[in-house]
């Protein structure tokens, strides 16, 4: 993420809740108060049997659900803005070859090969400054935090109730300082 | 079945009317609803069998999601029919509707044959799918795979690795003077060499060149290449160059594949550094795979994953399987449910129908037809149901017609019992009914006046009821009444009531039926006093008229007589003329005495009748009232007059009604004992109050003339009225009877009663106009 030096002059106190969630987010929030930067990473969330279901070169998607939400504590917490970035892994059997692909709202933005398998796992579980914007100017001295929600297809067990299961989330809270 | 109103009079619109033809009735919506039934069960079962030659990929979450939705939604389609039809069965029951108890148990028959076997299906099924998937991936299977993959991807590796070991060979081999050497023979004799030894399929040796742009990366320029026949011409030689300018700029080993026709061509680039370690160029080596090599690597590596990848998706294939199951048993158990519902609606709708209509008929609706879209037996039975309908009508017509004319009857029947009824309470005479048992029916408002009787007596022995005092002369008649051949009795009874003697002229006639049988009796009593009284009156008239002719006639001869002896006598002795004188006077003194009375006689005899003119009956009082003021304003006796005014005029005959006037105030006078009577022995003074007042309700005049004298003994009220009847004991006697004759004549009627304290009171009313 390019945080250019306009960027905040707000910071930042990211609690983020990394050591109670696989997915840990870092927020980068703008000086203009509408740009929201959030940094993913989910290394426990490529699991063993993650591992397993790509070396059988099924095409295996993360997909990463970004919420800037602002917290309530009379009714719901209000989502500001949403993005849905994506990492697809695709293992060669035959050359021994992981193909990373990086997707932002379905468009793919960025593609690499590796046959490392740490390298695909960083690639794959990591993104750098993902964008939202907020519908409305962020409110100073106002606690707002980012949800992500990570789900990896297609699903290697038989779900009872396939609605609404998560395989790792993540949130960091934070309080908008002009 | 349809129910249908053929009848334009039809007084109000059948409860139960037309209705739209449900889908039940549709056959075209039921062959399509059958026919989708069977193409989505079809649908399931050939999807089922071509999961195995399905991608794996197909049973992610899309499959998956759109088979549980269609799951969840047919049990909710059948968790709504039967929630549904529990809910109408149970209001049906609650309504004591007809046959939802049948549909109930049919229904839930069908469902029970249908649930047991769809749910062991489901059970046994799901069983076989985990028991089969665990056959599916067997050890021997997983390792020949395993060993293919592992052949296929060694060959390749060992390709590409021989490929990558000739370029670095080569960029070792080659120094950076040879790339700069004119001797191009040399190096390609090198490179041509080296693949005769190594193999492959081209050798390219290029050249690092400064670019012009500062700071940019080397140009690679082709030096020299060799190439073997293995080599495919058709490939695109930028390729190459494009890999050695990567090795060149990145200074390491390059690699590259490249696809061609069905095969592949591996590439390796080799960065050639000098002795200062500097990269001045780079040899690419490439190594064609043709497809028949790269084709059995594919399948084996293609076959190792698909294996590997239904491994992994084990758990989702069992689902899709299990829904797939799931699905096929809740179709069937919604198809039983719905056949059920419709087989029973399809046997009870036409018999509900019937009871409907039956229900309808008895609430009056005989105009319904039913309408039976069927020619079955069922069509045979509305038929005869809609001649049942039609002949109820007609016999109800004929009934509705026979009771109004019955109600007609009746109505005229009660309205004579009603005129019967009123003529019998109007009429002046008295009529009693006694039932058979001798008990009171009725009694007319006559007989209940006349005997002092009242409402209650009604059910009551007659023989109780008359045996009081002053009815037991009744008794012997309601007894002869009482005998089966008793013919009827008529007697004259005289009964006393009110100190009165009142004549009634008594009928008992027996009722006996048809069959002989007494039905009591009925007694008609006639109140005669009148008559007896009127027939009185009229005997004493001829009686006095007679006395007038016989008794005045020969008065006149007497008394001439005797004068004519008192003059004879006149010169007789003195002794003898005293005694003649005696003996005529008081014969002459008699005589007239007795011509006073034969005229009283005549003029009661002879009394003309009333002249009526409109008169003011308190002026014509005061006038006779006025003949006392002198005699009274000697005396003690005061009269009191009571006026109401105004007082509407009566036709009266002024003379007699002053006649009439002063006989009252005359007896009233002498009951008080003459003008100059004393105080009465309560210290009031004798008075006589002369009163008149208007009944406007009965429109008569009333003139009352009370004195507080001693009074009249009960005994003799009744004769007070009788010709030749005095209490004073002197005078004719007719004075009451001449006033009673005068206001009889008027249209009134007089009364006389006790006052109050003491004294009588004489009441006489008199027709207002």
């Amino acid at each position: 993420m390019t945080r250019g030096s306009g960027l905040v002059a707000a910071l930042a106190l990211a609690l983020a809740l990394a050591a109670e969630h696989a997915v840990q987010v870092t927020p980068h929030v703008m000086a203009d108060g509408r740009r929201v930067f959030a940094s993913l990473a989910a290394p426990a969330a490529y699991t063993a049997d993650m591992q397993e279901a790509v070396r059988t070169g099924l095409p295996m998607t993360l997909t990463f659900i970004v919420d800037l939400r602002r917290a309530s504590t009379l009714w719901f917490d209000r989502t500001l803005a949403t993005t849905t970035v994506a990492s697809s892994i695709h293992f060669d059997n035959l050359t021994r070859v992981y193909l990373v692909s990086k997707l932002r709202e379905g468009r793919v933005t960025w593609s690499q090969q590796t046959d490392g398998e740490r390298e695909m796992r960083a690639w794959a579980t990591e993104f750098d400054g993902v964008p939202l914007t907020a519908s409305e100017p962020l409110e100073p001295n106002t606690d707002y935090y980012l949800r992500v929600r990570l789900r990896a297809t297609p699903r290697r067990s038989f779900p009872w109730w396939p609605w609404g299961r998560d395989d790792a989330s993540g949130r960091a809270d934070f309080t908008f300082i002009r | 079945m349809l129910f249908r109103s053929t009848s334009a009079e039809s007084p109000r619109a059948p409860d139960v009317d037309v209705r739209r033809r449900p889908l039940r009735d549709n056959p075209r919506g039921l062959i399509f609803v059958v026919l989708l039934l069977a193409g989505l069960l079809v649908a399931l079962f050939y999807a089922a069998g071509r999961t195995s030659h399905l991608d794996p990929g197909v049973f992610g979450e899309p499959v998956l999601y759109t088979l549980y939705a269609v799951d969840l939604a047919m049990l909710a389609a059948m968790l709504f029919v039967l929630a549904r039809n529990i809910i109408k069965l149970w209001v049906e029951r609650r309504q004591a509707a007809p046959f939802a108890r049948f549909r109930a148990k049919f229904v839930g028959a069908l469902l029970a044959m249908a649930l047991v076997p769809a749910g062991l299906v489901l059970l046994i099924g799901s069983q076989m799918i985990h028991s089969s998937a665990d056959r599916w991936f067997s050890a021997p299977v997983d390792e020949v795979l395993d060993a293919a993959r592992s052949i296929a991807a060694q060959y390749y590796a060992e390709r590409r690795d021989a490929g990558i070991a000739r370029a670095d060979r080569l960029a070792r081999v080659l120094s950076s003077q040879a790339i700069r050497g004119e001797n191009a023979g040399a190096l390609r004799a090198v490179l041509a060499s080296d693949m005769m030894i190594a193999g492959g399929g081209a050798s390219d040796l290029y050249r690092a060149t400064p670019t012009p742009t500062p700071g940019g990366a080397p140009d690679a320029v082709l030096v020299v290449g060799v190439e073997s026949h293995t080599m495919p011409r058709t490939l695109n030689h930028a390729v190459v160059d494009r890999l050695a300018a990567l090795a060149i700029a990145e200074g390491r080993l390059e690699k590259a594949e490249e696809p061609w026709n069905d095969g592949i061509v591996l590439r390796a680039a080799a960065p050639i550094q000098n002795e200062a370690g500097v990269v001045v160029g780079a040899v690419v080596t490439s190594d064609p795979l043709s497809a028949a090599i790269t084709a059995p690597l594919a399948l084996a590596t293609t076959a190792y994953e698909q294996y590997k990848q239904m491994r992994v998706m084990k758990g989702p294939l069992q689902g899709v399987y299990l829904a797939f199951f799931l699905a096929v048993t809740l179709l069937i158990l919604i198809s039983a449910t719905w056949l059920g519902l419709y087989v029973a609606k399809r046997i009870t709708r036409p018999v509900q129908m019937l009871a409907e209509g039956a229900r309808a008929i008895g609430a009056g609706q005989l105009d319904l037809r039913l309408e039976a879209d069927s020619g079955d037996e069922l069509g045979s039975l509305v038929e005869a149901f809609n001649m049942m309908a039609a002949e109820l009508r007609t016999s109800k017509e004929r009934l509705d017609q026979s009771r109004a004319d019955l109600e007609r009857k009746n109505v005229e029947v009660d309205a004579r019992r009603r005129y019967i009824e009123t003529i019998l309470e109007r009429v002046a005479t008295g009529v009693i009914s006694l039932d058979a048992l001798g008990r009171i029916s009725t009694v007319n408002g006559a007989a209940a006046r006349l005997l002092g009787l009242d409402a209650e007596v009604a059910g009551q022995p007659a023989d109780a009821v008359l045996s009081r005092e002053d009815l037991r002369p009744l008794l012997p008649i309601v007894g002869v009444t009482k005998r089966r051949d008793a013919t009827g009795v008529v007697e004259e009874i005289t009964l006393a009531r009110d100190a009165r003697e009142l004549h009634l002229a008594v009928t008992a006639t027996p009722l006996v039926g048809d069959t002989g049988q007494s039905e009591g009796a009925v007694i008609v009593l006639d109140d005669v006093t009148p008559l007896i009284r009127t027939q009185r009156v009229a005997a004493w008239r001829d009686v006095a008229r007679r006395l007038a002719h016989e008794i005045k006639n020969p008065l006149t001869p007497i008394q001439l007589s005797a004068e004519r002896l008192r003059r004879n006598f006149a010169s007789a002795p003195p002794n003898a003329r005293r005694l003649v004188e005696e003996c005529t006077s008081a014969i002459v003194t008699e005589v007239e005495a007795l011509k006073g009375l034969v005229d009283e006689f005549a003029q009661f005899a002879r009394m003309r009748g009333p002249r009526t003119v409109p008169c003011d009956l308190n002026a014509l009082i005061e006038t006779a009232l006025g003949l006392y003021d002198g005699v009274l304003q000697q005396g003690r006796v005061t009269i009191a007059r009571r006026f109401e005014q105004p007082l509407p005029h009566v036709r009266v005959d002024a003379e007699q009604m002053r006649q009439v006037v002063i006989n009252l105030i005359d007896n009233a006078l002498e009951a008080l004992g003459g003008p100059s009577a004393p105080a009465r022995p309560t210290g009031e003074p004798a008075t006589i109050v002369v009163a008149t007042a208007l009944e406007a309700v009965n429109a008569v005049v009333r003139l009352t003339i009370t004195d507080n004298g001693p009074g009249v003994p009960a005994a003799d009220r009744d004769k007070l009225f009788m010709p030749y009847y005095s209490t004073k004991g002197r005078g004719s006697g007719l004075g009451l009877a001449i006033v009673r004759r005068i206001v009889a004549e008027h249209g009134g009627s007089i009364q006389v009663a006790d006052a109050e304290p003491t004294g009588t009171r004489f009441t006489i009313e008199l027709p207002v106009g």
